[in-house]
C-alpha cells in the first residue's frame, strides 16, 4: 500500500464485470433495450394466429380452474360425506411418506395431501438418509393430474387392429387373456424379451424372476438413456455385475470431479447437495475445497473453488497425470505471495493485451501445470478425505481409473461407495445393441417395453422405429401414449408413482414402499402388477406383490404392526438390502500417458459434442410437464427448448453467434442443426447439446404435430449412437437462419440505465470473496458494498413505520430470511416447489420471450471474468419483503401493504392492475398476470377453449394441483413471494391449538426452504435473536441487495466464499485479498472526521461522504463531466466507501 | 344553415330532468349504501334445506353440543357438516326385512326420506350453503373457538332456530370490528359451544378478557395477510 495510486489504478483496471450473459457485455442494442424499458413488453399484446391457438393450448394444459358467478350468492351445495373415514378431516393437509423413483432417482419423499388430492411432495426428513427432493420430484404432482396421460377417454389400453392398423379401445381384462395366453405359447421364451429403464425396485424384479421362471430364456433389457450403458459396464468391469454409485461427502476435504456433474445431473445429486453443503460452511471449520475440470458448464463447474474447462478428449489425460503425482506421493503447490501472485496477473493481462491468443495460450499452459500441481497435492494432504468423481461421458476405462485413484486415496467405499443394482439378479441380461441385432435377425416375437421410449431414445443407428415393426406381439407400458406406444401393438397407461403400489431401495440401501395416495386417476397399472399377471403369479394386485416382497426381505412375515410402521415413517431400521460387492477388480489402467493439452484452437471438423440430459426433461419423460419445460435451466437460462451451447469463442470460429443455427454432422452424413448459444467459459471447440427435446407424440404441452401442437425443442437423437452416447466428436458447419430462443436471463433485469451502470454495481448485489480474504478481513462483506445511509432507528430524525410497530408489539414475530450464496448450487429445485406450493401458473414459449414469465423466485446468474474464462455466481431472488417497501408506496389502492408482521403482502381483490409497483420495485421481483393463465378454460370467465365436455372435464382435471390454500390469481393482478403466507397461517394456528404458545424457530419452513437439498435458506423470526435466521443474518458474511436504497431488505444473503488455493485465484481475487480494505464507520459512530484516511482518495470518498445526501446530483453530475468525472466516479465506487 | 333552437315547450322538461338527476343519486345511494351493504344482503339468507332439520330440536330442546355433529371445528378451518352416518346413528331406517332398530328414532318420517336414501345409495345429501364467504377469505374454525370465541359470535342462537339463516353481517367492516377489540366475544373455552352461557352477576368481562388474553396470547390483527393469501 506504499504506493496508493498504482494499486488504486490496477483496482480500476481489474474492477470485476460481471455480466448476465453475452449480449450484455458485448452491449449488444437488444439488451440495452431491455434495460430502458420499463416492462419488457407493451402490456396489451395478445398471442395472434397460429400463436393465439398454441397459447391457448397451453393455457388449458397447464392449469385451469373452476369459478362461480352470480349475483348475491352463488348457492353453493354441500355434499359431505355419507360414512366419513375414521380420523379423516375435510379440508386439512396431512402427510403420508412414500418412496418411489423418479428420472433414475430415488426419492424418500412426503407427500403432502389435502381432501385425498397429493399436492405437494416434500423431503422426509426424518429418513435416515436424510432425504432430498430436486425439481423433478416436486414437479411430478402436475404429471399425476396430467390429463394427456389417458388412453382414450377414460385411460383403457388400446390396441391396433392386425388388420388395417386401426388403433381402438381395449379392455385390461382382454389384455390379461392375451399375455397369458402369449406367455403359454412362448415355450421357453427364447424369442420374448422385457425392456426397461434401470430400475430399483425389488418387486417388479421379484416378478420378472417370476416371468423368467416361465420363460427360462426370455431376455431382460435395462436400457439408461442418459449413459446409454456406461455405468453398467464399469459394473460388469469392477465386479462383473450391474451397480450404481453414491456418494457421501461428509467430511469430505478435497473433490475433483472430472466432466462430473455430481451436484447437477448425475443420479442422487440432491443427496449428493445435501451432503456436499455440509461441508461448505465457512463458519464451521475448514471447507471442503472442489475443483472441477470440465468441458461444458455444469451447475458443480458453477459452485467450484477452481474450474478448469478443458476438452472432455483432454481430461483422461489430467487424470492419469493426478494418479502419478498422488502414487508419488509427492506434489508441490505453488507457495507465491498474494501479492507476487497478484503481480503475475496483472503481467500475465498485459501479456494477452499485447500478444494475443498466443500469450494466452501461454497463461492456460501454465495454470494447467498449477491446476494439477495444487489437486494432486490436496488429493495427498486429504487421502481418505479426498475424492475424485468421473462422469460416464469420459468412458468406462476413466471411471475406473477413478476408482483405482479413490482406492490408492482410501476414500472408496467410504466417500464413493457402489452398490448391486436391483435387477444385477436377473438373468439373461441383453444389451441394447443385442437386442437390436435379434430383432433385426427375426428372433423377437414379443417384446414388452416397460416405460422406456425406445424410439425417442435409443441410438439412431439401431433403428428402433422400424425394428419395433419386426416384432409380432410389442406391448408398451407407459406412462404416456408416445412414439414408442405408437408403434407398438398393445399401448398400456402406466399407474404414476403417487397412484401406485411399488417399491425401491435407495442409496442408503433402506428398502421403502411406495405406497399411493390416491386410485389411478387414468385407469393405470405399476409395472410390477402387468408383469406378474403375464407371469400368472398368484398375487397379482401391486399392494399384496409389495407386501409379499416385504414380508421376504424380513425372512418371513412381517408382522402386521412393523408393516404399519414401514409405511408410516417410509422406513424400517431392519429392513435393509444389503450391499456386499466385494473388493473392486481395478486391473491395469491404459489412460494415455500423453500430457493434457489446453490449446485454444479450434478444428471445424473435430468439434466436441457432450450429449447432457436436459435438466428440465431429463430424457424427455418430463416434455409434458409445463413447469419443468418453463423452467429456466440453470446456466443457460433457457426454457422451452434446446441448443447447442459453446463459448463465444467457438462461435465466433464458426462465424455464428447466440441465436444463428449450427449444423452438427457425423461421418456418416446425419445432421442436426442447433440454435447456438453462446456462454463464457466453455471450453473452446465444445458444443454441448441436450437431448430429450424435439419429441414428436407427447401432449398438449409438449408437442403433438398431429393434433396442430408445435414440437418444443429440437431432437439430437439422430445423431447420437450407441458408442458414443454421451460424448462424440464430430463436424461443425455454420447455418445462418435465425432461431429464437425463449431464454429468461435478461428479463427483470434490475434496471440501472445502460451496462457500466449495472456493471458497476453488479458487484454489490453479489458478493463473494475467497475463505484467505474471509480470514484476512472478515467483514469484507461488508467492504464489498456500498455506501448504506443510515436512517431510522439508527439514528436519523426519520423513524420508519415498521419501527414502530416493532416497538408497539414488541409480541408478535417479525418474519425475515437469510439466504447462503455459498451452499446454493442453482439446482432450481425451489422454483418448482414455489410453484407447486403457490399455484404459479405456466405461460409459454412466446410469453416467455415477452418476458411474462410467472415464477416467484429467479435464480439470477452473472458471469464473472471474460468471454474464456468466467466464473459464476448464482443468486435465487424473489420478493425480499423490503421494510420501507418502493412497491407500497406507490399503489393508489393500497393492494400492497405492510403486514405487522414484516411481511409485504399482496390483497389480490384489491389489485388494479397499475403495474406501479413492478415500475418502483429495484428488484423485479414483481409478476403481473397479463392473462387469466388459471382460468381461460375455466368457467365463467375468459374464453371457454374446450367447449366439448369430455375435454372440459379433462381438462378440469388440471385444476386438480391447484393449492386450496393459495387464491388463484386472476387476470390484471400483481402477484409475487409472500414467505409462503399460508404456511405462516397454518402455524400460528396450530400453535393457537396448542393453547396459544408462541411459535417456536423451525414451526415455519418456506416452500422453498423445505426444498432446498443443500439448506441454504433459512427462515424465521428476526425479533428472536436466538432463531437460527437471526443467527444466520448476524454473520459477517450476511449483506441486503440494494441496502443503499434504504429498502431494508428482510431477505438477506450470505456472501458466496470459494476456498481457491492463492495460486489459482483469478485477478479479481487476489486484488481483493491484497488490497481491500476494512470498511470505515466513521460518519455516525461518534469519531471525527481526522479518523479518516490520509490519502488522496481518503479524502475522496470522505468528499462523498459529506455529500451523501446529494448523491443522485453527484451522479447526474459524473454523467456531464464525461470520461474523467465517470472514471473518478468508478474509482470511488470501487475501493471501500467510508 | 339555421340555428337549432329547443322551442320554449321544452323548457319544463328541464324539471323532469333535475328530478332524473336527482332520482338516479337517490337509486345509486340506495344501491351502494343500502342494497347492497351486507346487512340487506345477508343477513337472514335463510334457504330451504333438503331435510327441515331443527337446530332449535336438535341443540335447543335435546341440548346436543355442537360438536356432536360438527365434530372438526376444534381441529380444522371448516366446521365440517356432518356426514350421513352421523344422522343414521339415532334415525336408522327399517332394514332389508323392513324391522326398524329399537332406539331408532322417527324411522319411518318421510322428512328423512333424504337422509335414508344417501345413506342406501351411498350419494351425499345435498345441504346448501348458508354462511359462505368469499374463496378469497381464509377463515378457520378452529383458531377462533380455540380463543374462546363462541359460535353464537358470529352464528347467532341457532340453537333457537327451525331453520337456520345467516345471523350476522360476515362481512370485513364485521369481522375487523372484533379484530380490533375481541374482548366482549371471549369466553372460557368450555363454554364456547354452550350457545346460552350467561356468565354470573359477579362476573368482570373485561377483567376475564384481559386476562384470557395474556394467558392464550390473543392478538388478534387486522393485516390483510391473516385472512387473504
Amino acid at each position: 500500500m506504499s504506493n496508493a495510486t498504482t494499486t488504486t489504478d490496477s483496482a480500476v483496471a481489474s474492477r470485476p464485470r460481471y455480466f448476465r450473459s453475452m449480449s450484455e457485455l458485448s452491449g449488444d442494442p437488444q439488451m440495452t433495450d431491455y434495460l430502458e424499458r420499463e416492462f419488457p413488453v407493451a402490456a396489451s399484446e395478445f398471442p395472434e394466429g397460429v400463436s393465439r391457438r398454441r397459447w391457448l393450448q397451453l393455457m388449458g394444459a397447464s392449469l385451469a380452474m373452476a369459478g362461480v358467478a352470480g349475483c348475491r350468492y352463488p348457492e353453493e351445495i354441500i355434499s359431505p360425506f355419507v360414512l366419513r373415514p375414521e380420523g379423516y378431516i375435510p379440508g386439512e393437509t396431512y402427510e403420508a411418506a412414500s418412496n418411489f423413483e423418479i428420472a433414475g432417482d430415488v426419492i424418500h419423499a412426503l407427500i403432502e395431501c389435502v381432501d385425498g388430492r397429493p399436492l405437494r411432495v416434500a423431503a422426509n426428513t426424518s429418513h435416515p438418509i436424510g432425504g432430498a427432493t430436486g425439481a423433478y420430484a416436486h414437479a411430478t404432482v402436475l404429471t399425476l393430474y396430467d390429463p394427456d396421460r389417458a388412453r382414450g377417454e377414460t385411460g383403457v389400453p388400446i390396441k391396433r387392429e392386425a388388420e388395417g392398423g386401426r388403433r381402438l379401445e381395449s379392455t385390461w381384462d382382454a389384455f390379461d387373456r392375451f399375455a397369458s395366453g402369449l406367455v403359454r405359447s412362448s415355450g421357453d421364451g427364447k424369442d420374448f424379451a422385457v425392456l426397461m429403464g434401470p430400475s430399483a425396485s425389488p418387486t417388479l424384479v421379484r416378478s420378472l424372476q417370476s416371468l423368467q421362471e416361465q420363460l427360462p430364456s426370455a431376455e431382460v433389457v435395462v436400457y439408461d438413456p442418459i449413459d446409454g450403458g456406461a455405468m453398467h459396464v464399469v459394473g460388469e468391469k469392477l465386479f462383473g455385475k450391474p451397480v450404481t454409485q453414491a456418494f457421501d461427502f461428509t467430511g469430505v476435504e478435497t473433490v475433483v470431479a472430472l466432466q462430473a456433474d455430481f451436484l447437477g445431473t448425475f443420479p442422487g445429486s440432491a443427496d449428493n447437495g445435501r451432503t456436499f453443503g455440509c461441508t461448505r460452511d465457512p463458519n464451521a471449520g475448514p471447507m471442503s475445497r472442489l475443483y472441477v475440470v470440465e468441458g461444458d458448464y455444469s451447475a458443480t463447474g458453477a459452485a467450484a473453488d477452481v474450474r478448469l474447462a478443458l476438452r472432455p478428449s483432454q481430461i483422461p489425460s489430467v487424470l492419469a497425470e493426478l494418479t502419478r503425482r498422488v502414487q508419488a506421493g509427492d506434489s508441490k503447490p505453488s507457495d507465491a505471495t498474494p501479492e507476487a501472485l497478484l503481480e503475475m496477473r496483472i503481467a500475465d493481462e498485459e501479456r494477452i493485451a499485447e500478444g494475443g491468443d498466443a500469450a494466452r495460450q501461454e497463461v492456460i499452459d501454465r495454470d494447467l501445470e498449477t491446476f494439477i500441481a495444487s489437486a494432486a497435492a490436496d488429493l495427498i494432504a486429504a487421502g481418505e478425505h479426498g475424492v475424485v468423481i468421473v462422469g460416464t461421458a469420459l468412458g468406462a476405462d476413466a471411471v475406473v481409473a477413478g476408482v483405482a485413484l479413490n482406492q490408492a486415496l482410501g476414500s472408496y467405499g467410504k466417500i464413493q461407495k457402489f452398490r448391486p443394482t436391483a435387477y444385477a439378479e436377473l438373468k439373461n441380461l441383453q444389451t441394447m445393441s443385442g437386442l437390436a441385432s435379434r430383432i433385426s435377425k427375426g428372433d423377437i416375437n414379443a417384446l414388452v417395453v416397460l416405460d422406456a421410449n425406445v424410439v425417442h431414445t435409443a441410438p439412431s443407428e439401431l433403428a428402433l422405429v422400424d425394428l419395433i415393426d419386426r416384432v409380432e406381439h410389442s406391448i408398451y407400458l407407459g406412462m404416456y401414449d408416445d412414439e414408442t406406444a405408437a408403434k407398438c401393438v398393445w399401448s398400456l397407461p402406466l399407474a404414476h408413482p403417487l397412484e401406485s403400489w411399488s417399491d425401491c431401495v435407495g442409496v442408503g440401501g433402506h428398502y421403502g414402499v411406495c405406497q399411493p395416495q390416491i386410485l389411478p386417476l387414468l385407469g393405470g397399472r405399476t409395472m410390477a402388477e402387468v408383469i406378474a399377471t403375464m407371469a400368472g403369479m398368484e398375487v397379482n394386485d401391486g399392494q399384496g406383490l409389495v407386501q409379499e416382497t416385504a414380508n421376504e426381505l424380513a425372512g418371513g412375515t412381517l408382522p402386521a404392526g412393523e408393516w404399519k410402521k414401514l409405511l408410516y415413517d417410509g422406513y424400517h431400521s431392519e429392513l435393509t438390502v444389503e450391499a456386499s460387492l466385494g473388493p473392486p477388480n481395478l486391473g491395469e489402467s491404459d489412460l494415455a500417458g500423453e500430457v493434457a493439452s489446453a490449446t485454444l484452437e479450434i478444428d471445424k471438423d473435430a468439434i466436441e459434442v457432450l450429449f447432457l440430459q436436459s435438466e428440465a426433461l431429463y430424457d424427455g419423460r418430463f416434455a409434458n410437464n409445463g413447469w419443468l419445460q418453463e423452467m429456466p435451466q440453470s446456466l443457460t437460462k433457457l426454457t422451452w427448448g434446446n441448443a447447442a451451447v459453446m463459448s463465444p469463442r467457438t462461435a465466433k470460429s464458426f462465424g455464428v453467434k447466440h441465436g444463428l443455427m449450427l449444423a452438427l454432422r457425423r461421418d456418416d452424413g446425419t445432421t442436426v442443426e442447433l440454435p447456438v448459444y453462446e456462454m463464457p467459459g466453455m471450453a473452446p471447440g465444445v458444443v454441448t447439446a441436450t437431448i430429450g427435446y424435439g419429441r414428436s407424440r407427447v401432449g398438449m404441452v409438449g408437442g403433438l404435430p398431429e393434433e396442430e401442437v408445435e414440437v418444443v425443442g429440437i431432437n439430437v437423437a439422430p445423431i447420437r449412437h450407441a458408442d458414443s452416447m454421451q460424448f462424440a466428436i464430430m463436424e461443425g458447419r455454420p447455418r445462418f437462419n435465425e432461431y429464437e430462443l425463449a431464454t429468461t436471463q435478461d428479463h427483470w433485469a434490475i434496471d440501472e440505465l445502460g451496462r457500466d451502470e449495472t456493471e458497476d454495481r453488479s458487484y454489490s448485489l453479489i458478493r463473494e470473496g475467497t475463505t484467505a480474504l474471509l480470514d484476512k478481513l472478515p467483514d469484507f462483506t461488508e467492504a464489498l458494498g456500498p455506501h448504506v445511509p443510515k436512517v431510522g432507528q439508527d439514528g436519523s430524525l426519520w423513524e420508519e413505520p415498521i419501527s414502530a410497530i416493532e416497538e408497539a408489539k414488541p409480541h408478535l414475530p417479525q418474519w425475515g430470511m437469510s439466504i447462503d450464496l455459498t451452499k446454493c448450487t442453482g439446482c432450481n429445485a425451489c422454483v418448482i416447489a414455489c410453484q407447486a406450493e403457490n399455484n404459479v401458473p405456466i405461460v409459454g414459449k412466446e410469453q416467455v420471450i415477452n418476458s411474462r414469465e410467472m415464477h416467484w423466485i429467479r435464480i439470477d446468474r452473472y458471469f464473472q471474468g471474460d468471454e474464456d474464462d468466467a466464473e459464476v455466481v448464482q443468486l435465487p431472488l424473489s420478493c425480499v419483503h423490503c421494510e420501507t417497501a418502493p412497491c407500497e408506496q406507490v399503489c393508489p389502492v393500497a393492494a400492497t401493504v405492510h403486514t405487522d408482521e414484516g411481511i409485504n403482502a399482496m390483497a389480490y381483490n384489491r389489485c388494479i392492475g397499475t403495474r406501479y409497483c413492478a415500475n418502483n420495485c429495484p428488484y423485479k421481483v414483481r409478476r403481473f398476470n397479463y392473462f387469466n393463465y388459471n382460468k381461460d378454460v375455466g368457467v365463467g370467465y375468459g374464453i371457454d377453449a374446450y367447449p366439448g365436455s369430455i375435454e372440459t372435464a379433462n381438462r378440469k382435471l388440471q385444476s386438480m394441483v391447484l393449492n386450496p390454500e393459495v387464491t388463484v390469481r386472476g387476470r390484471g393482478v400483481m402477484e409475487k413471494c409472500t414467505y409462503c403466507v399460508q404456511r405462516i397461517e397454518r402455524a400460528k394456528i396450530n400453535a393457537r391449538k396448542e393453547g396459544g404458545r408462541p411459535i417456536k424457530d423451525g414451526d415455519i419452513v418456506t416452500a422453498c426452504q423445505n426444498a432446498c437439498p443443500c439448506n441454504a435458506v433459512e427462515f424465521g423470526n428476526i425479533a428472536d435473536p436466538e432463531s437460527r435466521v437471526s443467527k444466520a443474518k448476524k454473520d459477517k458474511r450476511s449483506y441486503g441487495m440494494l441496502t443503499q436504497l434504504n429498502t431494508k431488505p428482510r431477505t438477506t444473503y450470505l456472501a458466496r466464499i470459494r476456498n481457491t488455493p492463492p495460486a489459482l485465484m483469478t485477478r479479481v481475487q487476489l486484488d481483493r485479498l491484497v488490497n481491500l480494505e476494512a470498511p470505515h464507520h466513521g460518519h455516525h459512530d461518534g469519531h471525527g472526521h481526522d479518523e479518516h484516511g490520509h490519502d488522496e482518495r481518503g479524502h475522496d470518498e470522505h468528499g462523498h461522504d459529506d455529500h451523501h445526501d446529494d448523491h443522485e446530483h453527484d451522479e447526474h453530475h459524473d454523467h456531464e463531466h464525461g470520461d474523467d468525472a465517470k472514471h473518478a466516479r468508478l474509482r470511488r465506487r470501487q475501493l471501500p466507501i467510508v | 344553415m339555421k340555428r337549432f333552437l329547443f322551442p320554449r315547450w321544452v323548457n319544463p322538461f328541464l324539471g323532469v330532468l333535475g328530478l332524473a338527476a336527482l332520482g338516479g343519486g337517490v337509486y345509486a345511494a340506495a344501491m351502494g349504501g343500502l342494497i347492497t351493504d351486507p346487512q340487506t344482503l345477508n343477513v337472514g339468507y335463510q334457504p330451504t334445506q333438503p331435510v327441515p332439520f331443527s337446530h332449535a330440536i336438535h341443540a335447543g330442546q335435546l341440548k346436543m353440543d355442537c360438536r356432536y355433529c360438527h365434530n372438526t371445528v376444534f381441529d380444522a378451518a371448516h366446521a365440517a357438516v356432518p356426514p350421513t352416518a352421523t344422522c343414521i346413528n339415532c334415525h336408522s331406517p327399517a332394514n332389508d326385512q323392513g324391522q326398524t332398530a329399537l332406539g331408532a328414532v322417527h324411522a319411518e318420517s318421510a322428512k328423512l326420506a333424504p337422509i335414508h336414501e344417501s345413506w342406501e345409495t351411498g350419494r351425499s345429501v345435498a345441504w346448501k350453503r348458508i354462511h359462505n364467504l368469499p374463496e378469497y377469505v381464509y377463515f378457520n374454525h378452529s383458531a377462533h373457538v380455540h380463543a374462546g370465541v363462541s359460535c353464537v359470535s358470529c352464528h347467532g342462537r341457532i340453537d333457537q332456530m327451525e331453520v337456520v339463516y345467516q345471523a350476522e353481517q360476515l362481512s370485513m367492516a364485521w369481522c375487523i370490528t372484533c379484530h380490533r377489540n375481541p374482548d366482549e366475544h371471549l369466553r372460557p373455552q368450555e363454554f364456547v359451544t354452550k350457545l346460552d352461557w350467561k356468565p354470573g352477576e359477579d362476573w368482570d368481562q373485561a377483567a376475564f378478557a384481559k386476562a384470557h388474553r395474556e394467558e392464550f396470547n390473543i392478538n388478534p390483527q387486522v393485516h390483510c395477510a391473516v385472512c387473504h393469501r
